[in-house]
């Protein structure tokens, strides 16, 4: 993982790869991957049933200490899902052993009721282990209950034999050091604080004027959207990801980092470090991926369209428009209103011209320091056992694909829309519907310059990325509606 | 709207509820913003004409001269407020002195506005390198 770190920080610092974003995850990434103290360990406090059950094991004693080790590994709490009981049985010896050396406690293990958990009885394996020199069997469906925090036991609720409910709690852990730095910080990724306040920044900084003034770019950052749908069947037909997981990794396809962070956090909290990192170094990778896509599926003829002047937008048609879209998207997708609802009322800060301090502590202050936490504790979950796995590289390939398909369903929908339409567009700006603001329309910019330098596509080619954030988000509430993700 | 058709949607869906679920997801996005797109026209269809009949009974006020330009290019100069003529002046000798020469004419001077969120633009646009 020090490798991979970095790479990451080489990208950033000498190739210039969205160094603002890739340096805090990088940094992130190194302290993850170091016996770092008073960083991530969440506080002590009570342990909860993880499911409705009867407690078969329980080690613990009152007043007992535990302790979590520095760099604790992810421990599984089920291995219910590995179909060979001999792969079972090794993975479990093997982290028991870990946990030995380590000195994490096992605390609790709850055999979950037949009748609540599953809707039929699955086939379980039965499973030697040793704990506390005793040797006992468990099941491959029973839920294992790990310390997650130092400290000692001050409290016991359930002890062998007792039935307990899910959200029950069944000890409670006392200690004086309680919490590191990074664990309240990441609680801004948990409580899904950080996307949207990235959002309220994006809407201050964005000028929505080429969008209103030429709004039929809006069908251009729907038709990018295909790839975000084409990734999730790709997730789907990989057959290692649940739906849950594709939609969170096809999401990468919008091109957009805040909404791939809040819809990972909410349908796959176990796969945020990848989406994450995958989502932000392809945006990083705008330039070079794009271009050979969009020299592919246009003519040199169709590069050197030049668009009409874009007219002038007034003030009040922008803040109708700001009401106009919140209103609307919020009615269609409740969903996606944390995110929908601060991008636009950041743009309403910047467009109503009486708030000028508050759009300037959102496009300044406000976007840098949530860019700072938002990224190391991204980075700070990319621990070796949890990145280094082969959905790690299968979310990597998919979201190369996703960028792929996106760039080139923007292109063709603007080819299509030329077909019917007096005044021609440039298919290279259907390429910035993706996200991405505003890497995609600068590479609309460099391309149409490359095929005629005299054309100036920049404006134009911003009509389509801000739609594409709104159309990224809509696909999220969409998903999270679904997937029942919402909270 | 798409609440109660796919709202039992489980973990390991079949083939044809993945193919409903990702057609009606993107036509979702298409018509949403499509609608949108009509919307947005219609408010500046709107506005244009809100903004347009005031100005035409206004009558234009005289735009003042710049010394270096001549004067009658200088008449159709557009200003945002009250800019005096030796700023209109200074602008015209600048640009004359930056393009050396080049015939040129002057058609707008408006101030640059929110400064702030220029420099944030500056600074999120240098972060990137363009190959």
């Amino acid at each position: 993982m020090w490798l991979v770190a970095a790479v990451l920080l080489y990208l950033a610092v000498f190739k210039k790869f969205e160094p603002l974003l890739l340096v805090p995850i990088a940094f992130g990434a190194l302290l993850a991957n170091l016996p770092t103290q008073n960083m991530v360990n969440p506080p002590a406090g009570p342990i909860l049933s993880p499911v409705n059950g009867t407690v078969v094991i329980s080690t613990v004693e009152l007043g007992q200490k535990i302790t979590m080790p520095a760099v604790a590994h992810e421990m599984p709490n089920l291995v219910g899902k590995l179909k060979e009981k001999t792969e079972a049985q090794a993975l479990l010896l093997d982290q028991f052993a870990k946990a030995e050396t380590d000195g994490q406690t096992l605390l609790f293990v709850i055999r979950p009721e037949r009748e609540q958990a599953f809707a039929v009885l699955p086939e379980y394996a039965e499973i030697e282990v040793v704990i506390n020199e005793v040797p006992v069997a468990i099941r491959s469906t029973d839920h294992l209950v790990w310390a997650n925090a130092s400290g000692s036991i001050a409290e016991l609720k359930a002890t062998e034999g007792d039935t307990v409910v899910q959200g029950a709690q069944l000890t409670q852990v006392h200690s004086a050091h309680t919490g590191g730095f990074f664990h309240y910080i990441s609680l801004g990724i948990i409580l899904e604080l950080f996307p949207p306040l990235i959002f309220l920044g994006v809407g201050a900084l964005t000028d929505f004027g080429p969008l209103i003034a030429n709004p039929r770019t809006l069908l251009l950052g729907a038709a990018a959207q295909f790839g975000v749908f084409a990734t999730y069947a790709g997730a789907m037909a990989m057959g290692i990801f649940n739906s849950s997981q594709a939609a969170a990794i096809g999401i990468i396809g919008g091109a957009d980092g805040p909404t791939s962070i809040f819809l990972a956090n909410s349908l796959a909290p176990e796969l945020l470090a990848p989406i994450a990192v995958a989502a932000y170094s392809y945006m990083a990778l705008v330039p070079v991926i794009q271009p050979p896509i969009m020299r592919a599926l246009t003519t040199k003829n169709e590069r050197k369209i030049r668009m009409k002047s874009l007219r002038k937008v007034s003030r009040l048609e922008k803040l109708i428009f700001a009401l106009v879209v919140v209103i609307f998207c919020i009615l269609l997708v409740p969903a996606a209103s944390p995110l929908i609802g601060l991008l636009l009322l950041g743009n309403f800060l910047r467009e109503c011209g009486v708030t000028e301090r508050l759009s300037k502590a959102a496009q300044n202050e406000l976007i840098n320091v949530i860019t700072i936490f938002l990224g190391t504790s991204v980075g700070i979950t990319m621990t070796g056992d949890r990145f280094l796995r082969t959905e790690t590289l299968a979310i990597l390939a998919l979201g190369i694909v996703a960028f792929g398909i996106a760039t080139s369903s923007g292109v063709l929908m603007a080819k299509l829309m030329n077909l019917f339409s007096k005044n021609k567009i440039n298919p290279l700006i259907g390429s910035a519907g993706v996200s991405a603001v505003p890497m995609a329309a600068r590479v609309s910019q460099v391309e149409g310059q490359k095929a005629d330098s005299g054309n100036f596509l920049l404006m134009h080619a911003m009509g389509p990325n801000v739609a594409g954030v709104i159309g990224t988000a809509l696909v999220a509430g969409y998903f999270m509606t679904v997937m029942g993700g919402a909270h | 709207m798409m609440i109660p058709t796919i709202a039992a949607f489980g973990a390991k869906p079949t083939v044809m509820e993945n193919v409903s679920f990702i057609v009606i997801g993107f036509l979702f996005v298409l018509v949403v913003l499509a609608t949108l797109s009509i919307v947005t026209s219609l408010i500046g269809v709107l506005c244009t004409r809100l903004i347009k009949e005031p100005e035409t009974k206004k009558s234009p006020p005289p735009a003042p001269a710049a010394p270096v330009a001549p004067k009658a290019q200088s008449e159709g100069i557009e200003t945002e407020g009250d800019i005096p003529e030796h700023i209109i002046a200074l602008i015209a000798t600048a640009t004359h002195v930056i393009l050396k020469g080049r015939p040129q004419r002057i058609v707008s001077i408006k101030g640059s506005g929110q400064g702030w969120a220029q420099e944030g633009r500056r600074e999120i646009f240098s972060s990137h390198r363009v190959r």
